[in-house]
């Protein structure tokens, strides 16, 4: 599967529970080997479009094509990773029972089972100590890690990750995003439903945002964030502000809150006014330091999408 | 083979259970039991004296083939109906526990079909019968053969007997959780299956327990589909009584017991397929 294909197309796609409609309406493209971040409030219909994604909830109408096939087709489902948003392991048995079995309904080979087994939980930095014990025992973070270590087997094509980091420590989550990071280079597709923008900011190049069971936005990440407006920070001067704002530069109070003087703004997204106003502040000796396009936070960008001031 | 994966994965996880194990614990405990506490006087084939835990329970001198007959055919009674109902208190939990919240979505996420992933647990649930008839109806053959030298397929007829009856439940059993996933509820449909199916065996005088006219109409319709289940162990006994693994003639029994057996998983696997998890 090439870049350009899309690992996940939706279109749309409803979900009726009596007279809930969970999921209104979505068409949704997932470009292959990104790392896509499915955001939006509680009760949007996250939850319900991940598993329709995965064949678990049946559509009441609209069209899923994952990996180029059905969700439900089991050639398709060999080729997918997923965590559940609560996933319960059998208690009775230990991380490696459980992994082996998985894998052995994944089709894997004892073979692939014995080498990727140890690896995989070693990945996730599970303790060994805990290898062996019954699941049961397991804390909420324990419990996740092994879910990941099962999304993981079989190297799959793409993963859906269901809030992959709760109850996983900060030194954790720093340590699974990096797990999922090599898990895009190798040219995985991953998509995580998540409420942490945090995480979602720091992992995702594509996000999109889910309301009342629709897109209100949906792209790639730097797109998304961008304020249409450009942050220029000069070498100090004298009269900066002035000259600068002669040359069509604002003092920008948001950075000079942040201790970084001589920083300005320019409004707008056009890169010809930027290059003529840059001119014009090189021309009368003005020295740039750094020019970089201003981007709005994931929570900003999610409150302006649910007040409806951007996307559709 | 995806199905076996699962029968097997269901199997192994059931045999990791400490309430599981302890029935095979304790089929293995009352075994050594038994073994240490029967006493049988073997002399040239014939059982002259039995003693149970020093106590006397037999003196009529008789062929020991024949006494040992004679022993299984009374013991298929409380072997069929126990562990039936042993059966059903113990498997209780096994479906319910793949159909639960975050278990069943990552279930059914991998490359299994819903109907692959029903049949499975069915037919895993049937291992872990057959392992658990094995274990106890085997190793009461084990122990009578090292008292009397003796082979005799007697045992199987309540081994036979027994895994029949429980095939009819368990596929009753999981319907019940594909409907509703609750433990209680699967055990009590199969408890109360297997009591009216035991009751209604014998249709005549069961329906005639009711009032004349629609009610009792209403009832034989109701009755109709259920396993006769007393029968069941009827057959096994007399199997056992004349040495045999299984009498004929009971072929429309078995035939429909696995008839009903059959419509439970198929409906299961049918209202699993279209729900939502």
């Amino acid at each position: 599967m090439t870049t350009n294909q899309a690992a996940i197309e939706v279109t749309g796609l409803r979900k009726r529970y009596g007279r809930v409609q969970a999921v209104a309406g979505v068409d949704l493209q997932v470009p292959a080997g990104s790392i896509f971040g499915l955001i939006g409030p509680n009760g949007a219909g996250k939850t319900t479009l991940v598993k329709m994604l995965l064949g678990v909830v049946w559509p009441s109408q609209g069209e899923v094509r994952v990996l180029g096939g059905r969700p439900s087709s089991p050639a398709v489902r060999r080729r997918i990773g997923y965590l559940p948003e609560r996933l319960r392991l059998p208690a009775a048995l230990t991380a490696v029972a459980f992994l082996r079995s998985v894998g052995r309904l994944k089709g894997l080979s004892r073979r692939d089972l014995d080498d990727q087994v140890p690896r995989l939980l070693a990945q996730i930095g599970l303790e060994q100590s805990a290898w062996t014990r019954r699941t049961g025992t397991y804390s909420k973070g324990m419990v996740q890690r092994t879910g990941l270590a099962a999304a993981l087997l079989g190297a799959p094509d793409l993963m859906i990750l269901d809030e992959p980091t709760d109850g996983i420590d900060p030194l954790g989550r720093a340590h699974v995003r990096e797990l999922l990071r090599a898990a895009g280079q190798r040219g995985a597709t991953i998509f995580i439903n998540s409420h942490l923008l945090s995480e979602t900011e720091k992992l995702c190049d594509h996000v999109a945002i889910l309301d009342r069971g629709r897109v209100r936005l949906s792209g790639p990440l730097d797109v998304v964030r961008a304020e249409h407006a450009f942050r220029v920070r000069f070498v100090a001067a004298p009269d900066l502000d002035a000259r600068a704002l002669a040359c069509g530069f604002v003092a920008d109070d948001e950075a000079r809150g942040r201790g970084q003087s001589e920083t300005f703004s320019f409004a707008g997204s056009d890169a010809a006014d930027l290059s003529a106003a840059l001119r014009r502040a090189l021309a009368d000796g003005l020295v740039v330091r750094e020019v970089v396009p201003k981007l709005k936070d994931l929570e900003t960008v999610l409150e302006e999408s649910l007040n409806g001031e951007v996307g559709p | 083979m995806t199905v076996l994966n699962v029968a097997l994965d269901v199997m192994r996880e059931a045999l990791a259970r400490r309430f599981i194990l302890a029935i095979f614990i304790a089929i293995g405990i009352g075994l050594l039991t038994l073994s240490l506490a029967l006493d049988l006087d073997v002399v040239q084939g014939t059982l002259a004296a039995s003693r149970l835990f020093g106590q006397q329970v037999h003196a009529a001198i008789v062929p020991v083939d024949v006494a040992l007959r004679q022993l299984f055919g009374g013991l298929v009674y409380p072997f069929f109906y126990a562990g039936v109902m042993l059966g059903v208190v113990a498997s209780s939990q096994i479906a319910v526990g793949l159909l639960a919240p975050g278990r069943v979505e990552f279930l059914l996420s991998l490359p299994v079909r819903r109907g692959e992933l029903v049949v499975g647990t069915y037919l895993g649930v049937l291992l872990i019968a057959l392992l658990a008839t094995a274990a106890s109806v085997g190793g009461l053959s084990l122990v009578l053969f090292y008292k009397t030298r003796i082979v005799t397929a007697a045992p199987l007829a309540a081994a036979i007997a027994g895994l029949l009856g429980f095939a009819a439940v368990y596929g009753a059993m999981l319907l019940a959780t594909a409907l509703v996933r609750s433990s209680s509820l699967a055990s009590a449909a199969g408890l109360g299956l297997f009591a009216l199916g035991a009751a209604a065996s014998d249709r005549a005088t069961f329906v005639s327990l009711f009032d004349v006219g629609w009610v009792r109409r209403l009832v034989e319709i109701a009755v109709a589909p259920l396993p006769r289940f007393h029968l069941l162990a009827e057959a096994g006994a007399r199997a056992a009584e004349a040495g045999q693994a299984w009498p004929g003639g009971t072929g429309p029994l078995i035939g429909a017991t696995l008839a009903f057996a059959l419509a439970g998983v198929t409906a299961a696997a049918f209202v699993i397929g279209r729900k939502d998890y």
